[in-house]
């Protein structure tokens, strides 16, 4: 079963066209790069894969089932532009911020148990900050809130993983730190990754599929040899190799 | 010494005190985090609004109270969404709006003298009628506070991405903002309409300083409020004062002396 299928979709905001007859799939483990330039669409789509914005046109079918009908969002993880705009004077420490993703497992009476503190502690433990429990999130460094808000993701065990830009403003090392943890994710969990990025440099060597964004349509390209020229060449020509095959 | 427990009034006072001093700082928490806390402001000012009506017409101001603060908290939800960037000026129109009708209908009110005391709070004010709404209303907020914990947690902390992870943000800010509207109206007897604002904010303010958890915050937040408004209301009886600026003044005593505590010995 395909995880995530985009069949025939378009969009428009008022008359400007942002996504235009766009086919895509995704299968088990798949990482998959959306890259392309500003406005090209990418978080248009991811927008739509999350179900904040609805295709004027077309069908998304997750896990096979159509978005419109489809309810299961914690087996959805996302991560977005704004994870890191919150006060870092919050008083609150990292298990809170993880337990308060639990909201829909809660049942009626939202109270956690020891089921869910378990998920808590094994999410923590992916991300190697199970020492970090009880501290306060804005004592943390920029690099260990970002652990924490991939813990805060995976405590759901998401099947498809949505990363929209999450390392905008985010220095070398963190970076690196985080392909590392989301790479083991997507490897030895076998999770599926999506991730619109603008380092096409960094994200190539991660991805086994990059889809290139311009004016609103895709070109998916499976493997290939990859350079930032011939990504900027290759944009439109989907028989261009662009992505370097590697070890998945 | 404890002579002020001979009197019936006070006993009033004290129990509606202590309930508002629980859920005052409880929703201040949450209120505050997201940088809303004059949410309680303007709320304050339609719930005086809300006390006109009812002193107009001859309903029981309280209730009046309510329902009016629960519309205009609704109406400041609303053009929350419509001025999404300027989130502030919705509590400006609501405020403006609410503080208009109040002036109106105490001027045309034959019983604007007893207007007094819910500006300023009075604790001979509270009717044994009145304990009763306070400790339903109280039970209510509690309730809700802790069935929806984790929702309005996650939504103090971003919204955004509250949202998107599924947590049911506008039913959720609805719920909150009638909470908050609820909160207003049962405080206004024991601090007064101008100063509500202020016990949903400075308590928080110290909790804070000192909390590590959110939970903790929200526990020193209500055990700073309670300390103010016990000492407030005890000390308006001996010396007469209005028991609403009392409670304050008192707040930002514990304040100040948290803040010098912290300096001083350096607590981080």
């Amino acid at each position: 079963m395909k995880v995530l299928e985009i069949n025939n979709v378009s969009f428009s905001y008022e008359k400007e066209v942002v996504i235009n007859n766009v086919s895509l799939e995704f299968e088990k483990s798949d990482f998959a790069a959306f890259v392309g330039p500003n406005g090209s669409g990418k978080s248009t789509l991811i927008k739509m894969i999350t179900g904040n914005l609805k295709p004027d046109q077309g069908e998304i079918k997750i896990f096979g089932k159509s978005i419109n009908n489809y309810s299961d969002w914690s087996r959805i993880g996302y991560i977005s532009q704004q994870v890191r705009d919150f006060n870092q004077s919050f008083p609150a420490t990292v298990r809170e911020i993880i337990a308060s993703n639990l909201y829909n497992k809660m049942g009626f009476l939202k109270i956690m148990n020891s089921k869910l503190e378990a998920k808590i502690i094994k999410a923590l433990e992916l991300v190697d900050m199970k020492n970090y429990l009880n501290r306060k999130i804005g004592n943390l460094s920029g690099g260990q809130q970002q652990r924490v808000f991939i813990a805060r993701m995976m405590v759901n065990d998401p099947d498809l993983i949505l990363l929209d830009e999450p390392l905008v403003g985010v220095d070398i090392r963190a970076q690196d730190d985080f392909y590392q943890i989301i790479g083991e994710i997507n490897n030895n969990l076998q999770k599926t990754v999506i991730m619109v990025s603008h380092d096409v440099n960094l994200i190539s060597k991660q991805a086994n599929k990059v889809i290139c964004f311009d004016n609103g349509e895709a070109y998916p390209h499976d493997s290939g040899d990859f350079s930032y020229q011939n990504y900027i060449e290759g944009l439109r020509d989907t028989s261009i190799r662009i992505i370097p095959e590697h070890g998945h | 010494m404890l002579e002020f427990l001979n009197y019936r009034f006070m006993k009033r006072a004290l129990l509606a005190g202590n309930l508002v001093g629980i859920v005052a700082p409880l929703v201040g928490v949450f209120l505050n985090l997201r940088r809303l806390s004059l949410i309680g402001h303007a709320l304050s000012h339609v719930a005086l609004a809300g006390v006109a009506i009812g002193l107009f017409a001859g309903f029981f101001p309280i209730y009046s109270a309510i329902i009016v603060s629960i519309i205009a908290a609704l109406a400041i939800e609303k053009l929350r969404r419509d001025y999404a960037d300027y989130a502030e000026l919705s509590l400006a129109i609501i405020l403006a709006a609410g503080l208009g009708i109040a002036t109106i209908l105490i001027n045309l009110s034959q019983r604007s003298a007893g207007i007094q005391s819910y500006l300023f709070g009075s604790i001979s004010l509270v009717g044994s009628r009145d304990i009763y709404i306070i400790l339903f209303l109280t039970l209510i907020i509690i309730a809700i506070i802790v069935k929806y914990y984790y929702g309005f947690f996650f939504l103090a902390f971003n919204e955004d991405e509250a949202r998107l992870a599924g947590v049911p943000a506008k039913p959720l800010n609805i719920i909150f903002m009638i909470v908050t509207s609820l909160t207003v109206a049962l405080s206004i007897q024991i601090v007064g309409t101008l100063l509500i604002a202020s016990l949903i904010t400075i308590p928080v303010a110290t909790g804070m300083l000192l909390g590590k958890s959110f939970k903790m915050t929200i526990f020193y937040s209500i055990f700073f409020s309670l300390i103010s408004v016990n000492s407030g209301i005890i000390l308006s009886f001996y010396y007469d004062l209005a028991s609403g600026g009392t409670i304050i003044l008192f707040s930002v005593l514990l304040l100040l002396v948290v803040i010098f505590i912290k300096k001083v010995f350096n607590i981080n």
